[in-house]
């Protein structure tokens, strides 16, 4: 059954399918806000947050809207809401990249070297990223979005988003190739 | 439709470690918390608060009312109750059915029943036209249901008038009640021994001798010789009136033939 059947079956009072829905999208909506708000006390309240908004907002929800984009929509601005509160706004979701990439350094395929090590690294990374461009990347890794689908839930134009990835991943390559 | 520029800029081998991460899930105790939750909001508001008939009582509620309140208002309509003494006027919307044209042409209706309701309904400033009656929906069946109503009413009421003036008229011969023209028609064709007596007191013994024949015919039939006296289903007082009409109007054998047959009960 599709997520937007379950959220139907929901909206009409069947408890079972959000439970099925949840199981099925907690972990990429707490790893998307964990690692971009980067405190996992802050990402379990606005995880919080973000559900008990679907929930309550159900009876708004229509089949026409794509559910994932719908729950990603509502985390992306519960994000900008806490960054408000705390009075920091981050300037990458304002001043957009302007310099060149250089696109030309693919990381090296993995083999020998520990996965785990990597994917630690890898966290570090991205946590350095700037809060755009992270959060362009996670909403890619974690959602299973279209392009213009995060465009729309991240509220911005579709070059953009493709402008923040690219740099993302170029500096991705750049701080694990040392390690690599 | 996706075109090459709306591709995500991708890199296979970062997406393949970045999965390495994914065992990163929020605790149960967070979970336990929003599915509970999730469940409260679902049974403490099972739907919509803006659906006014969603599988509730309501519905069959207003429809049970709706069906009470009309059957109690046509029962209502039905048995209104007149006075007997007088007719009843007419409603407005009865009174101007019954002077339209449709109404009019009605060939269930005599022309003097026509004449009489008419009398009995107020005018109205301003008559709806034919086409207007016919057309206008739900008309013919409140013109009937007016029609009937009145009819009856008015039939009752030539009835009482009638008992009440042959009455008058036995006790008392010489007032004959002045009766309208339609009621001395209907009473000319009521045979009876107070018609019979009071035509007499008027000297018309034509018409007397006329009623009383009328009158033996509705009761014995054309023959007298075969009168018995289980023939004489009225009370004895009214034969006995009736034999005196005859002595009166010198039809003595008939009313020696009578008296016989009355000693005999």
């Amino acid at each position: 059954m599709n997520d937007e059947t379950l959220m139907l079956a929901y909206c009409k009072g069947d408890a079972g399918a959000f439970e099925s829905l949840y199981h099925r999208h907690k972990g990429g909506v707490y790893r998307y806000l964990k690692r971009q708000c980067g405190n996992e006390a802050t990402a379990e309240e606005l995880f919080q947050d973000v559900w008990m908004n679907i929930v309550r907002a159900r009876e708004r929800y229509e089949a026409t809207a794509k559910f994932t984009t719908w729950l990603y929509h509502i985390a992306h601005n519960r994000l900008i809401d806490h960054y408000r509160k705390h009075s920091r706004l981050p300037a990458s979701y304002e001043d957009e990249a302007s310099e060149e990439i250089e696109d030309q350094c693919p990381v090296d395929p993995v083999g020998e070297v520990d996965r785990s090590r990597q994917a630690n690294k890898l966290l570090d990374c991205i946590g350095q990223l700037p809060e755009a461009q992270r959060e362009s990347f996670l909403l890619k890794e974690e959602s299973g979005l279209s392009l213009l689908e995060i465009a729309e839930v991240s509220g911005t134009g579709r070059e953009t988003i493709k402008s923040r990835l690219r740099y993302a991943l170029v500096t991705l390559r750049r701080c694990l190739k040392g390690l690599l | 439709m996706s075109t090459e520029n709306d591709k995500l800029p991708n890199d296979k081998n970062l997406s393949s470690i970045y999965k390495e991460t994914a065992q990163d899930i929020p605790a149960a105790h967070i979970d336990d918390a929003i599915i509970a939750a999730a469940r409260r909001e679902t049974a403490s508001r099972p739907r919509p608060a803006f659906s006014p008939f969603s599988g509730s009582w309501r519905m069959p509620a207003a429809v049970a009312a709706v069906i009470v309140l009309s059957f109690s208002l046509v029962t209502l309509m039905e048995n209104d109750v007149m006075p007997i003494d007088g007719l009843a006027p007419p409603t407005v919307e009865e009174a101007e059915l019954l002077q339209s044209p449709a109404f009019m042409a009605d060939k269930d209706v005599t022309r003097e029943e026509k004449r009489e309701l008419a009398k009995a309904a107020p005018r109205k400033p301003a008559m709806k036209s034919r086409d207007e009656v016919a057309s206008a929906p739900g008309q013919s069946l409140l013109a009937e249901q007016a029609r009937k109503r009145v009819l009856s009413e008015a039939e009752r009421k030539k009835k009482q008038q009638v008992t009440a003036a042959v009455a008058e008229s036995i006790a008392t011969p010489q007032a004959v009640p002045p009766a309208a023209p339609a009621l001395t028609s209907r009473l000319l064709t009521v045979p009876s021994v107070g018609l019979i007596q009071a035509l007499r007191l008027e000297g018309d013994i034509k018409q007397a001798n006329q009623v009383a024949d009328d009158f033996m015919k509705l009761h014995f039939g054309d023959d007298l010789t075969t009168l018995e006296p289980g023939h004489l289903k009225l009370p004895v007082e009214q034969w006995t009136a009736f034999i005196i009409e005859l002595r009166e109007l010198d039809r003595i054998k008939q009313a020696e033939r009578l008296q016989m047959l009355l000693d005999q009960l």
